[in-house]
């Protein structure tokens, strides 16, 4: 069962047509870090996103590496996968949402796993991953991450015990119901 | 986490609550982006999803080569059960298991998940059966030979069965044996 999907997070590539809601946007000037131990998923990736247009793709096949690449500024997006060795996707996200070096905590991270089962994805999203990309991927999916970090961009929280964004998944400014989650900040979803 | 957050954009706006920090950072990567709100984004798209099919055909190359591996290593499990074996072996099979689906072939995807999961349910301490190792890295290799992709045709079904009525006979002799 797909758990990302049953709690109302977006996974895998949206039904046929769908991304035609997205605009069309030039990546030119976009430079984004792939992380991936594997070879095929680092070039699946990263030519996907060529093809998608982003200017400039970093690749990094641990999450030591991608750390580095990333200290080296410049990188807007992060799309890394959570399972590597020696170090792995979660203290990348770490790294980028609370170590002290950060080049930017803010950054978006698009977490791509194969693991859609609740543990790992409730690990993911309490390390502050700001969007998940199930495998498999296509490069609908790719742009519509790419689109939601752009268009849907949600605010951080810093609560003591959790810096990231915020993990209600909507925002909707025209709500005007009961606010019941308002002190449950940490109990609420992506 | 235990240090609240100093640096940032400077730019970036706060809302303070007693416990609670709502931190609005600019969204640089849409400063960095050009919209054309009358294009659709499909043409693009579409080239995309030619490079993902290009590279499919370029996995299923490697896939043998993966397989060939993972049945080395499934021979030296055979003779010592070395945790350092079934490791490695986990973390290989994790890997071709993103990419099955993404290059055409779930079943594959749906053994690694199969064995993934029985991994993940062992005890502390347990060893994994070195029949559920090998019967798994079998049946990819079956798979791949007769080009079985898909995890709902009679063939994959029956690929699947068998691996799940292993895993559980492993399951309840480990339960009885404590």
């Amino acid at each position: 069962m797909d758990h990302l999907a049953s709690h109302g997070m977006r996974t895998g590539p949206p039904a046929i047509g769908m991304a035609s809601q997205y605009k069309l946007y030039d990546f030119s000037d976009l430079d984004v870090l792939v992380v991936d131990d594997c070879r095929f998923m680092r070039s699946l990736l990263a030519e996907s996103l060529q093809a998608l247009g982003v200017g400039r793709i970093r690749r990094a096949k641990d999450g030591r590496s991608g750390w580095m690449e990333a200290r080296n500024g410049g990188v807007d997006i992060v799309i890394t996968d959570w399972e590597m060795a020696p170090e792995d996707g979660r203290e990348l996200v770490r790294r980028i949402r609370t170590g002290p070096d950060t080049p930017d905590r803010y950054m978006p991270i698009i977490m791509l796993t194969a693991y859609t089962e609740y543990r790992q994805v409730m690990e993911a999203r309490d390390l502050g991953v700001t969007e998940f990309l199930a495998k498999p991927v296509s490069a609908r999916a790719i742009y519509a991450r790419l689109a939601s970090v752009i268009e849907n961009p949600r605010p951080f929280v810093y609560t003591g015990s959790y810096f990231g964004p915020c993990r209600r998944r909507r925002n909707d400014p025209n709500y005007t119901g009961p606010e019941r989650r308002r002190d449950m900040l940490d109990e609420v979803m992506i | 986490m235990s240090e609240q957050p100093k640096d940032g954009p400077k730019k970036a706006t706060t809302e303070s609550a007693p416990d609670v920090q709502i931190i609005h950072p600019p969204n640089r990567v849409a400063a960095k982006v050009q919209k054309r709100p009358a294009q659709s984004p499909d043409l693009v798209i579409d080239e995309a999803e030619r490079v993902i099919t290009r590279l499919a055909e370029e996995f299923i190359e490697s896939l043998g080569e993966d397989i060939d591996s993972l049945e080395k290593l499934a021979q030296q499990y055979r003779k010592g059960r070395s945790p350092d074996v079934i490791s490695d072996l986990a973390a290989r099979i994790h890997n071709i298991r993103g990419q099955g689906t993404t290059f055409g072939y779930p079943l594959i995807t749906e053994i690694c998940k199969s064995f993934g999961n029985y991994l993940q349910d062992l005890p502390d301490g347990v060893s994994a059966s070195v029949d559920v190792v090998s019967h798994h890295v079998a049946a990819m290799r079956a798979i791949y030979r007769g080009a079985v992709v898909n995890a709902d045709d009679e063939a994959g079904i029956a690929v699947l069965s068998a691996l799940h009525a292993l895993v559980t006979k492993e399951r309840k002799a480990m339960e009885r044996s404590g």
